[in-house]
């Protein structure tokens, strides 16, 4: 239904991947630069983990924050309720249907990517079985700590009704620690520690990190071991927050 | 007689929309009265997005003090003349011209196109949302560090200058996106803002970023180095006071072309309720 939908619209998506490629080629240069003034990154791991950062990111996005809100806002939310299933089970299909539909319209994007790193000896992901495997593992792990996050945040609809600046907010803070704007091999002590200790890291920069291959082995569990217990904490969180939150439910539909 | 006349009339519809206007913003400033909630995390978020900008540019600064001939300080001042480009734009116009898609989809648009104004003013500035000009608060603050950093070898004059080119700048963006938002008009949901988006986001950083040959087409075929670069280096004193007039002279080109391209989408409009 949601392919048929957007399907609708093929100007829009053509338009998507023309933002996608120059979204890509901006953050290529802007930290191609940076690895050229400093010195301390390679250029090629750079580019590949910005080209790869746009892939994931397609994968692991979760847009119940928008749409989630918007029905308990309209009070939408109640038919949810009423259907013989769990509501989750429709909001996981409309992200994975949407997820799968943006990764398609992306490709071209990464393919030009790859395209131009491998020219400019600057695409350093090699082929490997073990490393993309775990990669696909991190992005369903990944997937599933944003879909408890936004989940939660959309709950907060049913207390909060002006919920723009909130989604805003949520955004922007998660971008910066998903490793979406920095790249994690650029901070070091107690900020990266901090980093890798949140669940953000682990819906974009670990499963990239995991693609690329350049992780250690011990730090692979580790990082899985942070995202599993992550996923547990916000699923207990998400049925605790959901049990009080839909006693106040009104319906009001604004 | 008839130039006076013309005059006086411009005069008037000039009063006229601007009176208009002051209505809009005052009932925007009233709207947020009723949402405290969201006016308090929009302070929060403004922290942040400094945070974020500063925490940001130190990486990629790294021990570098240079990055693409640009100082840290520099850097700032360009970032926050684009936080003030983008969140004005965004509490003045841009978001008007996101939910212009809506509208033409619920066939609202007709609505605008019945009142008596400029269709294109009225469906830009329709609304006012006093919690994106509260985020441009963190362009304020780059643009004054900036000041503060170099108070010493700093010009006044400069300085005066290059707010005129940020207001120049302003009048850049806002052609650019009502280029892109008219095609909403005859063909809705055709994701071209997020390419306006997009495009708008390289000027976060100076243009020299991109290497000379890209630089030559964003100063050229497409002026985005107008938005935030040319101001900044106008500021520093690098570039010459006539850039200004450049940038008007682009500005009011690119605001025609977009008026033209307004108003031939209005001619393929057709109403979603007829």
């Amino acid at each position: 239904m949601y392919f048929k939908k957007e399907f609708q619209y093929k100007g829009q998506m053509i338009a998507w991947i023309i933002a996608d490629i120059i979204k890509i080629i901006g953050l290529c240069f802007i930290w191609l630069m940076s690895a050229k003034v400093n010195g301390n990154v390679e250029q090629g791991y750079v580019v590949t983990y910005y080209i790869l950062i746009m892939l994931v990111s397609k994968l692991t996005s979760d847009y119940t924050v928008e749409h989630g809100v918007r029905n308990i806002l309209s009070g939408k939310f109640s038919n949810f309720l009423l259907k013989p299933c769990n509501y989750l089970l429709e909001y996981l299909g409309i992200n994975i249907g949407s997820n799968t539909l943006r990764v398609g319209l992306f490709l071209p994007a990464f393919i030009l990517g790859i395209i131009i790193g491998l020219k400019n000896n600057l695409w350093i992901m090699n082929l490997n079985i073990f490393s993309i495997m775990l990669g696909l593992v991190g992005i369903v792990i990944g997937f599933l700590i944003s879909f408890f996050v936004g989940n939660i945040i959309s709950l907060m609809a049913i207390k909060i009704k002006e919920m723009d600046s909130i989604r805003i907010f949520f955004y922007n803070i998660a971008s910066l620690l998903s490793g979406e704007f920095i790249p994690l091999v650029f901070l070091s002590g107690f900020i990266a520690r901090t980093f890798k200790l949140l669940p953000f890291r682990y819906t974009l920069s670990f499963p990239v990190e995991l693609f690329i291959g350049k992780i250690e082995k011990k730090e692979i569990l580790l990082g899985f071991l942070i995202a599993i217990i992550w996923l547990f904490v916000l699923f207990i969180t998400y049925k605790i927050i959901y049990k009080k939150a839909i006693e106040k439910y009104e319906a009001e539909g604004i | 007689m008839k130039q006076k006349e013309s005059k006086k009339h411009s005069k008037k519809t000039f009063c006229y929309y601007f009176r208009v206007w002051k209505q809009v913003v005052k009932g925007g400033i009233k709207r947020s009265y009723l949402y405290k909630t969201d006016i308090f995390v929009r302070f929060l978020r403004t922290l942040l997005v400094v945070g974020i900008q500063i925490a940001l540019l130190n990486v990629l600064f790294g021990k570098s003090e240079m990055y693409a001939g640009w100082s840290r300080s520099q850097t700032y001042l360009v970032i926050g003349i684009w936080n003030v480009l983008n969140y004005i734009g965004w509490s003045l116009f841009s978001t008007n011209l996101l939910y212009l898609e809506s509208k033409v989809i619920e066939g609202k648009f007709d609505y605008i196109l019945l009142k008596p104004l400029s269709s294109s003013f009225y469906a830009s500035f329709s609304d006012f949302f006093i919690t994106n000009f509260i985020t441009a608060i963190s362009g304020f603050i780059l643009i004054f560090y900036y000041i503060i950093a170099e108070w010493g070898s700093i010009s006044f004059l400069n300085v005066l200058v290059g707010i005129v080119a940020i207001c120049v700048a302003l009048l850049i963006w806002y052609a650019i996106y009502l280029f892109f938002a008219s095609f909403t008009i005859s063909n809705p949901r055709n994701g071209i803002l997020s390419i306006a988006k997009e495009l708008l986001g390289l000027t976060k950083y100076p243009i020299d970023v991109f290497g000379s040959s890209l630089s030559v087409v964003f100063y050229t075929a497409i002026p985005i180095a107008f938005l935030t670069t040319v101001p900044a280096n106008i500021m520093i004193g690098r570039f010459s006071y006539g850039f200004v007039l450049v940038g008007l002279v682009i500005g009011i080109i690119l605001l025609v072309i977009s008026k033209l391209v307004w108003n031939m989408n209005v001619k393929r409009y057709s109403s979603a309720s007829s």
